[in-house]
């Protein structure tokens, strides 16, 4: 089977919760044996007991449940456990095949109406998710979530096509969590690059929603980079010239996280969009 | 004497500021809009004087002003290692 990915096409062993593509794939997915081997970037301590290793070419990014071997057109797959791995392959691994292509990404989501898109981008549970979600309900259609890619046009390639929300407490139903403790929420969706209008980014810093310029509007962006691993030797420059490129290309705004109201969200659009 | 730009620091203008990336530490700095000014004059290799100058062309500020903010971003610049003095 063969899944559209922010922008490359990807032929996979592994059932992936993406559009499928009848293109060419550029990438093959495939299961297979991978050990932890080469120069350790980078490790975190338990719960998620996460390492990265740079091996020939490759970097190898290993969880306790699953282990990667990413190279620039193929990404092998190690494990018993085919939804987790589906799950973590789809972004948090995607990034890393971004980065070794040349791509950097950032942590947020992406929803379209008429043909622009706009961006949420903060850590997780700056409430991202839920503006975006606020905005499906509305009319708007979702690019991608969690992982946000822009390439050189300007424009927001499409990811996975649904938000992942924090579980609701309230609700009464079982709700399915994937592998991040999130509820997925599937709605309308944009399956197509989509021109970046504007990008909001939810931080503790903002008192209030504002327009942020200069260094203030990259700064904001270069705290947002999907991906710390120093998997190229160039990585700081090329994040650098990601955030810069876009705060001097798409009105930048700031805001607390979690307080976006739907008055405020307006304001904010209209202001960015006209 | 000249100063000039360190090859490990990369810089690009944003709006009406620059912002500097040391990539050898990953750190990275905001000028002002005066800062920038200065920045953009000294890094196209123009001496302090024609530095100044552009101040004057675009900020409403005196020479003497214009002159003792530039040495002090000069040599504050220097101290972080963002420029570096060279010959002449």
């Amino acid at each position: 089977m063969a899944y559209e990915l922010f922008g490359h096409v990807a032929s996979s062993d592994l059932w992936l919760p993406l559009p499928i593509s009848r293109r060419r794939p550029s990438v093959q997915v495939v299961l297979g044996s991978v050990i932890e081997t080469g120069e350790l970037i980078w490790r975190e301590p338990s719960p998620s007991s996460f390492a990265c290793f740079k091996d020939d070419g490759a970097v190898i990014v290993s969880w306790p449940e699953v282990r990667f071997r990413v190279g620039f057109d193929r990404v092998v797959v190690d494990t018993n456990d085919d939804e987790s791995a589906a799950d973590l392959l789809v972004p948090a691994v995607w990034s890393v095949l971004l980065a070794l292509r040349g791509q950097e990404a950032l942590h947020g989501c992406a929803v379209e109406q008429s043909g622009r898109a706009l961006a949420i981008l903060g850590d997780s549970g700056a409430g991202k998710s839920t503006v975006g979600h606020m905005l499906i309900k509305r009319g708007w259609r979702v690019v991608t979530d969690d992982l946000l890619t822009v390439d050189a046009e300007g424009d927001v390639q499409p990811g996975p096509p649904f938000l992942r929300l924090n579980p609701n407490q309230r609700r009464q139903q079982v709700q399915t969590l994937d592998t991040g403790g999130k509820v997925r929420m599937y709605g309308p969706t944009c399956t197509r690059r989509v021109p970046l209008g504007a990008l909001i980014v939810l931080a503790p810093e903002y008192r209030r929603p504002r327009r942020l310029t200069g260094m203030a509007a990259a700064s904001a962006l270069l705290t947002q980079n999907y991906n710390p691993l120093p998997i190229h030797s160039d990585h700081a420059r090329r994040r650098f010239d990601m955030a810069v490129d876009l705060a001097g290309r798409v009105p930048v705004y700031g805001a607390p996280p979690r307080s976006l109201t739907a008055v405020a969200l307006d304001q904010l659009i209209s202001e960015a969009f006209t | 004497m000249s100063v000039r730009v360190p090859s490990h620091i990369h810089f690009r203008p944003v709006h009406d500021e620059v912002v500097l990336l040391d990539t050898r530490t990953g750190s990275y700095r905001g000028l002002n809009p005066s800062a920038t000014v200065i920045w953009l004059s000294l890094a196209d290799g123009a001496d302090e004087r024609t530095a100044v100058s552009a101040v004057l062309d675009r900020f409403d500020v005196s020479s003497e002003q214009a002159q003792a903010d530039l040495d002090i971003l000069v040599q504050q610049l220097v101290a972080d290692g963002l420029l570096e003095r060279g010959d002449g």
